[in-house]
């Protein structure tokens, strides 16, 4: 298959979160925060790459937000080209990883970066319906090129 | 004659398995050799069986025969006799089929033979091409063909060569499809002369205890390959299409075969497929994952260009176009930047011209890069590839220095300004990259460096700066040892110890190099002996420089500056000054370089030293501190030396004492004397001294002092395997049904911490000690365990804490019962951390225990993982879930829901670092099982 995008440019990644003393302590309490969330969903793999969303810049921390009392978590992803097709399955990959990966209280969002896509409202709509991301899930095919693109890291 | 034909008989009626008969054979070559017979009386005599019917006779006359050819000289055959053996032995080629291994036998010596005539070994060959179908014999008949096919071409060359195309085919066909390793390997080593490309299709067989592997056929059959120039018109592109496979093995065994190539194939063939190679290669450099094959490409790449570099306008036109196609990914923020650059690394190595054009070419566009960024991670790489080329074009053109040219002149000082850049990542490069520099750097550049280094030495830096500082102190101290004392000499260290310390260190790194060990030293030295705080800094360095290197620099030290002597006198002087918990660190440090440098001394020298020093300290005999000097001047003594020892004296110390630390000292002293007395009156008395009191110290609330005297006398005891271990041990094991203390003792029995306990300082050690102790303490705990002693879990903890993995394995199925007890009454974090650090690994490694316990496991781990106090634990417990998800299918499908369900809660842990270990942990139990 010919690659939409041979020659991305590369970001370095950011360095591993230092391990605080409020967090070695046992009884400080640590909320759930950007850069925890961010940590979760950085090291998924683009499809077409070998290379994690943080190198492609298509995750970023700050654009993640979370809202501990409210249970809200919201992630805006950026595809490395606006009329990228594999978008889609990058929401659904991020969507699935969190599905798995944070406790069930919490409502996660998964969007496009408003202006970075050709197609942003439609792939906005199809990560938000549950049953097409259920759906999705079914599909043998599907899930298998999600799982390898979240098992990796 | 009547003498022979017995012997004759004697052979004919032996059956050919017999032991006997080869003998026989070997004796009738020798009486044919002593002209007591002759071999036409031989062949005579074997007549009716070589003629016989019966299949089995012609074959042992044939036998008979060839075993007695193969025992005669070369020369003493004649002609005649040569041509009627041959002429028979070409006739029997065509017999029965069993018949043919024993003609087989003969025919080497036959051809080896001096006098025999021209034409004849030709029949013999034509004979076996045309009788004898070589695969369809047993492997030491294939073996013994090609035997003979390798003494003709050794012997006649010549006949052989006008058999042209025929012995070609001949062989060619003998050896197709040869599948047998051992025949192979031989044909492989022999082919050189003789090629023939045969297909691989080899899997070496577990049980054969002669295993060829893979490897070693596909390295004997690359010269093979490569062997003439002319087979380079098919060995290339057959190279380029295995390149161009998905195999892992066939990309290696090509590049391989295109490295070996270069030395004999023309090269032309490798220009008429450069740029095919070089864009096959080129890719593969982009796309490759595996480090191992990346770099085999780059050796490629090095090879390939220095074969082409013989014709010097053809390579530096395809240099130039290899520059162009790569200049375009010299981004550093480009994902084919790191591949482009190795690979225009790897080129320019190739030869001097092309190390030449690429510097030209590339190094500008680098140096201005290298303005332009700001990215301190960019920098330092664009900064490395453009010192990895200066000093490659600097390397292969020796003729050209570096002022001389205009792009190699500025590398230095940009290397010097990122020394003072202000990021840490840029420094640290700057640094690395002017040590690699060191050869080609001239004098007056380097004297900007040292300004820099001076300074740099006592400045206080991040550690990866200080590290690049301390290895370009040392590569330059190796090649220029004079300028650098000169440097070191001159550094003023007013600032404060601090700076001192940095001082001190820089110092000591150069101690390695034999010009300055002396200067070094001498520095190190005069501050130990220098204030007090001048002297704990020093002393903290100067013992890990000993413990670097110990027999040399203790040497030295006992040598020029009587270091014993010195430091004893030091220590009297100030001992009014020393508070134990302030200068515990440096305490020790002065009794280790005791320790250290007396270890090395002969025994006279040890005991005139030591002798003379006790005399000297037994003024102090009251002062807790006695005890420090005493550790270092005794823990090393070699056994048998005679200096008399108060153990009475040591042991009122250490358990009166009310600084813990002494209590330590003195504990690991006394277990050191003990393991070294030899004689066993002195021991008993010794043991029985400690045990009075330690009894009393247990009574007068000195519990802790007392009970590690008892760990340390029965880890010395243990070590040495003496009697009296286990009734040390069994205090120890009833004490802790009160104290805390004595089940934590058990930790220190495997604890490989406690210097004074090394053979270095000549401690009896026997073999398989701690597996012993091992056994006999949980045999002990395991028949002797109930509800009420459960002081005895904890005894178990901690002993596993230290103990060595193979020997826990190897007990593991006796103690499992405890250890599933210990993980669920345990109470004592530390010790359920040791525990489940202990099961973890043996999770990991997969022992069949841990597959038939998983469920037991799993069901303490997940309690553990949600409910235990202590995140240490719940972080350890999700480990071993992780590690069981890669446990069979089958054993883990049934339990996958329930851990999925109870990984739930953990998601939403209180702390971060397990909610981290339990994302990992849920994230491989959902993939069990699942399409991916």
């Amino acid at each position: 298959m010919e690659l939409e995008n041979v020659n991305p440019n590369i970001y370095s990644k950011i360095d591993d979160r230092l391990i605080t003393l409020e967090e070695e302590d046992d009884d400080v309490e640590d909320e759930f925060d950007a850069r925890e969330i961010f940590d979760l969903i950085r090291g998924i793999t683009d499809p077409e790459h070998p290379l994690t969303l943080e190198e492609l810049h298509v995750l970023e921390e700050s654009l993640i937000e979370v809202d501990n009392k409210d249970n809200i978590v919201k992630v805006l992803y950026t595809p490395t080209i606006p009329h990228c097709s594999m978008a889609t399955l990058i929401g659904l990959s991020i969507r699935v990883k969190l599905l798995r990966c944070l406790p069930a209280r919490f409502k996660v969002t998964v969007e496009i970066n408003p202006g970075t896509h050709v197609s942003e409202n439609s792939v906005n709509k199809q990560l938000a319906d549950k049953e097409r991301v259920a759906a999705a899930l079914e599909n043998v095919h599907l899930i298998k090129v999600i799982n390898q693109c979240i098992s990796t890291k | 004659m009547d003498e022979t034909q017995v012997k004759i008989t004697d052979v004919t009626n032996l059956t050919t398995d017999d032991p006997k008969f080869a003998e026989a054979c070997s004796s009738l070559a020798n009486s044919i050799q002593s002209e007591k017979y002759a071999i036409t009386q031989l062949v005579q005599d074997l007549g009716p069986l070589l003629t016989n019917t019966t299949i089995a006779d012609r074959e042992k006359g044939t036998l008979i025969l060839s075993l007695v050819l193969t025992h005669l000289p070369n020369n003493i055959l004649n002609s005649t006799q040569l041509n009627f053996i041959c002429n028979f032995y070409s006739e029997r080629l065509n017999d029965h089929h069993q018949v043919v291994p024993a003609v087989l036998r003969g025919l080497i010596p036959i051809v080896r033979s001096e006098n025999i005539s021209q034409g004849l070994s030709t029949q013999l060959l034509t004979a076996l091409f045309q009788y004898v179908p070589c695969q369809q014999q047993q492997q030491p008949d294939r073996y013994n063909i090609y035997q003979f096919i390798k003494t003709l071409l050794d012997k006649r060359k010549d006949e052989m060569k006008a058999m042209g195309l025929d012995l070609v085919y001949g062989v060619i066909s003998a050896i197709d499809s040869e599948r047998d390793p051992r025949n192979l390997l031989f044909l492989f080593n022999w082919l050189p002369n003789f090629v023939k490309i045969i297909e691989l299709d080899f899997r070496p067989s577990a049980q054969d205890e002669h295993t060829i592997t893979r490897e070693n056929l596909a390295d004997a059959l690359c010269p093979c390959l490569c062997a003439l120039p002319s087979f380079a018109d098919l060995c290339i592109p057959l190279a380029i299409e295995k390149l161009e496979s998905e195999l892992y093995i066939a990309k290696l065994d090509s590049l391989n075969l295109l490295i070996n190539g270069c030395i004999n194939f023309p090269v032309e063939t490798y220009k008429q497929h450069s740029s095919v190679l070089w864009s096959v290669i080129q890719k593969e450099v982009f796309t490759c994952k595996d480090r191992d094959l990346e770099r085999r490409c780059l050796e490629t790449l090095t090879c390939l260009f220095r074969k082409l570099s013989t014709d010097c306008s053809y390579s530096k036109q395809l240099t130039k176009d290899v520059i162009d196609t790569l200049k375009g990914n010299l981004r550093p923020d480009a994902i084919l930047y790191i591949p482009s650059a190795k690979i225009i690394k790897s080129i320019s190595q190739a030869s001097s011209e092309t190390a030449d054009l690429i510097f030209k070419e590339i190094s500008p566009l680098l140096i201005n890069m290298y303005n332009i960024t700001t990215t301190p991670s960019h920098k330092s790489i664009i900064l490395q590839q453009l010192v990895d080329l200066t000093i490659t074009y600097l390397t292969l053109n020796p003729g050209i220095s570096i002022d001389d040219t205009e792009n190699a002149k500025v590398v230095p000082s940009i290397c010097l300004k990122a020394i003072i850049d202000a990021e840490t990542q840029i420094r640290m490069t700057g640094i690395t990259s002017f040590s690699h520099l060191a050869l080609f750097i001239s004098t007056a550049t380097r004297r900007y460096f040292y300004d820099n280094l001076s300074a740099l030495i006592v400045l206080k830096q991040e550690s990866i700066v200080r590290e690049a500082i301390i290895s370009a102190l040392k590569i330059y101290a190796a090649s220029y040892y004079e300028e650098i004392q000169s440097i070191l000499q001159n550094i003023q260290t007013n600032n404060g110890l601090e700076s001192l310390e940095l001082y001190l260190n820089a110092v000591g790194s150069v101690v390695g190099v034999p010009q300055l060990m002396s200067f070094s030293l001498s520095i190190l030295v005069k501050n130990v002996f220098g204030t007090l705080d001048t002297a704990v800094v020093a002393a903290k360095i100067l013992n890990h420089k000993l413990e670097e290197n110990e027999s040399i620099i203790s040497k030295h030290l006992i040598e020029n500056e009587s270091i014993v002597g010195r430091i004893v006198d030091y220590f009297l002087q100030n001992i009014n000054h020393f508070n134990i918990d302030i200068h515990c660190v440096f305490l020790e440090s002065i009794a280790k370089i005791l320790m250290i440098t007396l270890r090395y001394a002969e025994e006279t020298t040890q005991e005139a030293l030591v002798i003379q020093q006790l005399e000297k300290i037994k003024f102090i005999k009251s002062n807790d501190l006695h005890i420090i000097i005493l550790y270092g001047l005794l823990s090393s003594l070699r056994p048998n030396t005679n200096v008399s020892i108060n153990i009475n004296e040591i042991v009122n110390l250490t358990v009166e004492t009310s600084a813990s630390d002494i209590s330590n000292f003195g504990s690991e002293l006394l277990g050191n004397i003990i393991n070294k007395t030899v004689d066993e009156n002195t021991l008993n008395e010794r043991l029985n001294n400690i045990e009075m009191k330690t009894d009393i110290g247990l009574q007068h609330n000195k519990i802790k002092n007392a009970i590690k005297v008892i760990s340390f006398t029965a880890k010395a005891l243990a070590i040495r395997a003496n009697s009296h271990t286990f009734k040390w041990v069994n205090k120890l094991i009833n004490l802790s049904s009160e104290y805390l203390t004595a089940a934590k003792a058990f930790q220190i029995m495997f604890d490989d911490a406690n210097d004074c306990l090394y053979t270095k300082n000549y401690c009896k050690k026997t073999l398989l000690y701690k597996q012993k102790f091992f056994t006999e303490v949980c045999d002990y705990l395991v028949s002797n365990y109930d509800d009420s002693k459960k002081h005895y879990l904890l005894i178990l903890g901690h002993l596993i804490q230290n103990v060595p993995q193979n020997i826990l394995r190897i007990e593991l199925k006796k103690i499992i019962r405890l250890v599933l007890l210990c993980l669920s009454y345990c109470e004592e974090s530390d010790v359920l951390f040791a525990v489940l650090t202990a099961v973890n690994v043996i999770i990991e490694d997969k022992e069949q225990l841990a597959e038939d316990f998983i469920q037991e496991f799993l069901k303490y781990y997940l309690k553990l993982a949600t409910s235990e106090k202590s995140m240490k634990i719940r972080i350890s417990a999700l480990r071993g879930i992780q590690t069981y998800s890669t446990y069979p299918l089958y054993k883990l499908l049934p339990l996958k829901q329930d851990v999925l369900m109870t990984l739930s809660k953990c998601l939403d842990d209180k702390k971060r670092l397990v909610r981290k270990e339990a994302v990992e942990a849920r994230s491989k139990w959902f993939l069990i099982d699942a399409p991916i």
